[in-house]
């Protein structure tokens, strides 16, 4: 007996294996919830809704006739809407001097147009009651050098997400984004890889690891059920990281030219 | 297979109100729940009630004797502890200018002291068993100042700072600690802070989910806090509250 029997989900951002969007989804389904999985890739798509049991839909974020048919699909093909997650994101790393409009446009259109326009097209097809969840960042609240166009969507959904809470309460609506900090997933893999990365960060963790995904569907899954009283809040799910703050560039530099002296044949 | 099956939990102030809530669902998730307060008829029937993992203990909060005592029956019965709910607290209505040092002090003692010493004292024993979640209660008016409660509020803002230092202190021993700020919950400690409130009423216009919150919603955010879900969760801060302070 799953904590979310009964329920159907939309988990948005969902297309790449192993993401966070997967994961949340994977552990909505094995709550019990029917869930619709969507994204860019169809081939990923579809194998991963087989793997769970769920189904799946074509949607770019960016895209707001996508984001309305996908709410009209789902309606469809669940017969209801209780629960819309939008793990969609890129954590596009620019000094914040050299961000050029292209950029400025393209993270807005991801992160803060497209999240706007998910909770419009899921709240018009939500009955009475549900549970929106937006992930955003640990760094919509503490520093990341060179992450300002990513950093400043983010913020500006959490408030976007504060403001649908107060307005769809009334008719049982939660809306809350979770802040995970440096979380192992596809989209960080290249910079966790690289040595002396994970060795920068860690020290900015009490708990003393980075996060995982699963860290995070644990919270997501609270978030969706029935049983939880939040909303309009920004839950860190992040080891304590915001209690602290990220490695400067020079401390992440330093840390990678350790690794790779360390890495080095050292002279005889 | 419960949600904390097998956890030793310490609930403050569990006799009755937000902590009686934390209790029985600690323990129907498979806790071995210590219920303490100063109520101890209240306790002990509710202890009883909640079957034989459970037991009662007095505990003054605002009492350092009383937590080293509560600590050594905690040892010997249980031999570890695993959560610590610290829930006691009181409210009285006076404006600073209506609030004396009594009042003001005796408020400190049980609010602030109070979770102090049982952070202080919950850590050295879980320190013994490898780690733990510690469970401070704030309360909206930790958020969003309340004059109406003067010595309250000003408890209330500190119970943050307290289990934010605490969250960074403790980290290394794999105790977490987070803080909950439950909003207009319909518990006896509302209505007797303010009596003739006719609370139902009240939180619909305050809250925007439109409903008072039941001591019940509170323990679901006790639960997860308390369980491995949350594992990699310290040093945050859930408001409780149907978006009162969202």
């Amino acid at each position: 007996m799953g904590s979310l029997n009964n329920k159907c989900a939309v988990v948005l951002g969902a297309a790449g294996a192993g993401n966070m969007g997967q994961t949340i989804a994977r552990r909505f389904a094995q709550e019990g919830a029917k869930v619709l999985v969507t994204g860019r890739k169809q081939d990923e798509l579809q194998r991963f809704a087989d793997e769970i049991g769920g189904q799946c839909a074509l949607c770019d974020v960016t895209k707001r006739d996508d984001v309305f048919a996908l709410a009209a699909q789902a309606k469809a093909k669940l017969g209801k809407v209780d629960i819309g997650v939008n793990a969609t994101g890129w954590g596009l790393l620019k000094p914040f001097l050299e961000t050029t409009e292209e950029e400025l446009q393209q993270m807005t259109a991801l992160q803060f147009i497209g999240p706007f326009y998910f909770l419009q097209a899921m709240i018009g097809v939500m009955g009475q009651g549900g549970s929106l969840i937006q992930i955003s960042s640990a760094t919509a609240t503490i520093m990341l050098n060179d992450h300002a166009a990513y950093m400043g969507t983010k913020a500006g959904t959490d408030h976007v997400v504060r403001c649908a809470a107060n307005e769809f309460g009334a008719r049982g609506i939660r809306v809350n984004s979770i802040s995970p900090g440096l979380t192992e997933t596809p989209m960080t893999a290249a910079a966790t890889a690289t040595p002396g990365v994970r060795d920068a960060f860690l020290p900015s963790y009490p708990l003393g690891r980075i996060g995982t995904s699963e860290d995070i569907a644990a919270a997501a899954a609270w978030l969706a059920g029935d049983e939880c009283f939040m909303t309009g809040q920004n839950l860190q799910v992040n080891g304590g990281l915001t209690l602290r703050r990220n490695p400067t560039n020079q401390e992440i530099t330093a840390s990678v030219m350790a690794a790779m002296g360390a890495l080095s044949v050292p002279a005889s | 297979m419960g949600r904390v099956a097998g956890k030793v939990a310490l609930v403050t102030g569990g006799a009755r109100g937000q902590g009686a809530a934390h209790a029985r669902l600690l323990a129907k998730e498979g806790a071995l729940v210590v219920v303490s307060d100063i109520k101890d008829a209240e306790g002990a029937a509710l202890a009883a009630e909640l079957g034989s993992g459970a037991s009662y203990i007095t505990l003054d909060v605002s009492s350092d004797e009383s937590w080293t005592n509560a600590m050594a029956e905690i040892r010997a019965r249980h031999g570890r502890l695993d959560v610590l709910v610290n829930n006691a607290g009181i409210a009285v209505m006076a404006l600073a200018a209506d609030t004396d040092a009594a009042l003001f002090e005796r408020t400190f003692r049980i609010n602030q002291l109070g979770a102090f010493l049982g952070v202080k004292h919950a850590a050295e024993l879980m320190k013994a068993g490898g780690g733990g979640s510690i469970i401070n209660i704030s309360s909206i008016a930790g958020i969003r100042a309340n004059p109406q409660f003067f010595a309250y509020t000003c408890t209330k803002w500190a119970v943050r700072g307290l289990s934010k230092a605490a969250a960074l202190e403790l980290a290394p021993t794999h105790i977490r600690v987070n803080t909950i700020f439950p909003g207009i919950i319909d518990t006896p400690m509302l209505t007797e802070a303010v009596p003739g409130l006719n609370v139902a009423e009240f939180a619909q216009t305050q809250t925007p989910l439109g409903r008072v919150g039941k001591p019940e919603d509170v323990a679901s955010a006790i639960l997860f806090l308390a369980s491995e879900e949350s594992s990699f969760i310290t040093g945050a801060e859930l408001a409780v509250d149907g978006g009162v302070t969202a």
